[in-house]
């Protein structure tokens, strides 16, 4: 299929069909209304069913009912919209159900900004809403990305029985970019024999749940998703890394953050100097590995983001004190600059001569 | 301002100075509107750009109201200024003095689709009376406009919303930094089927400067090098 140009948010609406996701719920939001609006003109042709649903809490618990008959269904929103949805993820979550849930940040905290943030990083990987649970957390950082892990997802919700968050922004949301619909899709997803389709009288009901009236019961539910965690922790960490080899500093950034960090690392570099990139992938489980791969050479890191600071938090767990971290950011919608990184990181490497 | 120019769907008089552009959204009507007043103004003439999106908040030509500022162009956009976090459907009245001066060329950045065309409403009859070319971009890369059919589906909503007719097609068909000739050439051949079949002439080919440079000789319609003005080097 030839190249086309298209927004953020329409590619992940067509790759979400592509995918097999026939069920959206949403409710409209800059700066990701366009997944809504391209929803409700290609699902139905395609034989899906669009809902604008009556508000965020309501589309999140369409989406749990949709996911708990097995269907394929995405829902998407942006910052204050995906905390409407936090009872909502958990109770996903708690009763193991797997879905896409797209976030295009903003500006925040509260109601905030509509132009583009990385500030729900802790919301993302953290849990904003209650009980042990984990989010597998993608970071695309391109349009072609973000459509080829439109499909990853639908797949490893259904692989793992898990949400699945695609973390963009404003920028990712609203940017033109060509691309290319061809992602591959898994073929060795396991039979959704949970899901409440209906009986037919020859087998026992399948029950969709969060609640345990026993604390034993409950404990015993919350190690085995631990144990599925751990799983994901060691099999789906991804990261990408440009450069790091003998790097004197290496920045840390992902999304549309990474890319700002790519061009002042490049025009660096012409200069002489030596700056590698680190981009995390996934967000949750964080790329711990990558950072394995760092050379001794490596004095600094950078810790880039579209908000005050809150991958730092990861990156200073990974670092376990190894290596000096710095951190640069603009929030509530600003978005940082290259010459803005180029000033940070010549001003640290001047600090360390 | 004449009786006659309050008729609806007047064919507009032998004058361009008012250039509104419309079309698809996505099909880089903003980049051509920035490109144009840049290539205008290096042409001598001054110029009034009126940004008249009230419908997406991202990427609109205002985000470069200063760097225009400094090459002398006007920008006019909200009346609350040209902050981009403003979703507000509010458009400053101060455009309407650039029509109805003769030493100033307006170009009109209007919102995508029939949704962004309604803002242009306001300014009809002020619009007809001057005279005016409405420009259609084709971006023959979009999903939406990259055949004949969905070139006209756009073009006669937009008319139909409007009320102004489309008098000139303008190419701006991209594959970002990485477009070639053949992608040009693509939304060319696109454009003059669109051209053959409405009888509207393509008035613009809009492309990088490298890449204009190297299109055939022949070619229909006056060259804008596109600046990239809305994409910042990261992008």
């Amino acid at each position: 299929m030839a190249k086309v140009l298209m927004k953020g948010n329409e590619a992940i609406g067509e790759a979400a069909i592509l995918a097999g996701c026939r069920f959206f719920f949403g409710y409209p939001i800059t700066p990701q209304s366009e997944l809504l609006e391209y929803m409700s003109l290609h699902l139905p042709k395609a034989g899906g069913t669009f809902l604008q649903a009556e508000s965020e809490v309501a589309a999140i618990n369409m989406v749990y009912g949709a996911a708990g008959c097995g269907a394929r269904v995405m829902t998407g929103s942006s910052s204050p919209g995906i905390a409407l949805k936090q009872e909502g993820i958990s109770y996903i979550a708690g009763a193991e159900l797997p879905c896409v849930i797209v976030n295009m940040m903003r500006g925040g905290p509260g109601l905030g900004s509509i132009q583009p943030a990385q500030s729900d990083y802790n919301q993302s990987t953290r849990g904003g809403g209650d009980g042990d649970y984990k989010l597998l957390v993608y970071a695309p950082a391109s349009i072609q990305e973000m459509v080829d892990y439109v499909q990853i997802s639908f797949d490893k919700a259904d692989q793992y029985r898990n949400p699945v968050l695609i973390a963009g922004d404003g920028v990712l949301g609203q940017m033109m970019e060509p691309v290319e619909f061809s992602s591959q899709k898994a073929t060795d997803l396991p039979a959704k024999d949970w899901a409440t389709t209906g009986t037919d009288g020859k087998r026992a009901p399948n029950v969709i749940n969060s609640l345990y009236l026993d604390a034993e019961e409950l404990e015993k539910h919350n190690i085995h998703l631990s144990e599925k965690y751990a799983k994901m922790k060691e099999n789906e960490q991804r990261w990408e890394s440009v450069g790091i080899e003998g790097a004197e500093l290496v920045i840390v950034a992902y999304g549309t953050t990474a890319r700002i960090a790519r061009s002042a690392m490049d025009n660096l570099n012409k200069q002489g100097r030596k700056i590698g990139l680190l981009r995390p992938i996934t967000l949750w489980p964080y790329p711990e590995k990558a950072f394995e791969e760092l050379d001794d050479a490596t004095k600094h890191l950078l810790v880039v983001e579209m908000s005050m600071g809150q991958m730092i938090d990861d990156v200073r767990i990974v670092n376990e004190g190894k290596r000096k971290i710095d951190f640069v950011g603009r929030s509530g919608g600003v978005i940082p600059s290259t010459s803005l990184v180029e000033e940070k990181i010549l001003e640290i490497l001047e600090r360390s001569e | 301002m004449d009786c006659e120019s309050f008729g609806a769907k007047k064919m507009p008089k032998n004058t361009s100075r008012i250039s509104v552009i419309v079309g698809h959204y996505g099909t880089g009507k903003s980049e051509m509107a920035v490109s144009l007043a840049m290539k205008k103004r290096k042409e001598g003439r001054k110029i009034a750009l009126g940004d008249l999106d009230i419908v997406n908040v991202y990427f609109r030509s205002r985000e470069k109201a200063d760097f225009l500022e400094e090459q002398d162009i006007r920008v006019v956009s909200s009346l609350l200024g040209h902050r981009s976090s403003l979703d507000l459907p509010a458009i400053s009245s101060e455009i309407r003095q650039y029509f109805f001066n003769p030493d100033y060329d307006v170009i009109l950045d209007v919102g995508g689709d029939k949704a962004g065309t309604n803002a242009l409403v306001t300014f009809r009859e002020d619009i007809l009376s001057v005279g005016y070319e409405m420009l259609f971009t084709v971006n023959a890369y979009r999903p939406q406009t990259s055949d004949l059919s969905g070139l006209q589906l756009h073009l006669e909503g937009i008319e139909y919303v409007s009320g102004l007719k489309v008098t000139g097609l303008a190419v701006t068909t991209h594959q970002l930094r990485s477009t070639t000739v053949a992608d040009v050439i693509k939304g060319y051949s696109l454009a003059k089927e669109l051209s053959l079949k409405r009888e509207i002439p393509i008035r613009y080919i809009c492309a990088l400067p490298g890449v204009l440079q190297e299109l055939p000789e022949g070619m229909e319609g006056e060259q804008v090098p596109i600046g990239m003005y809305l994409r910042e080097e990261w992008m």
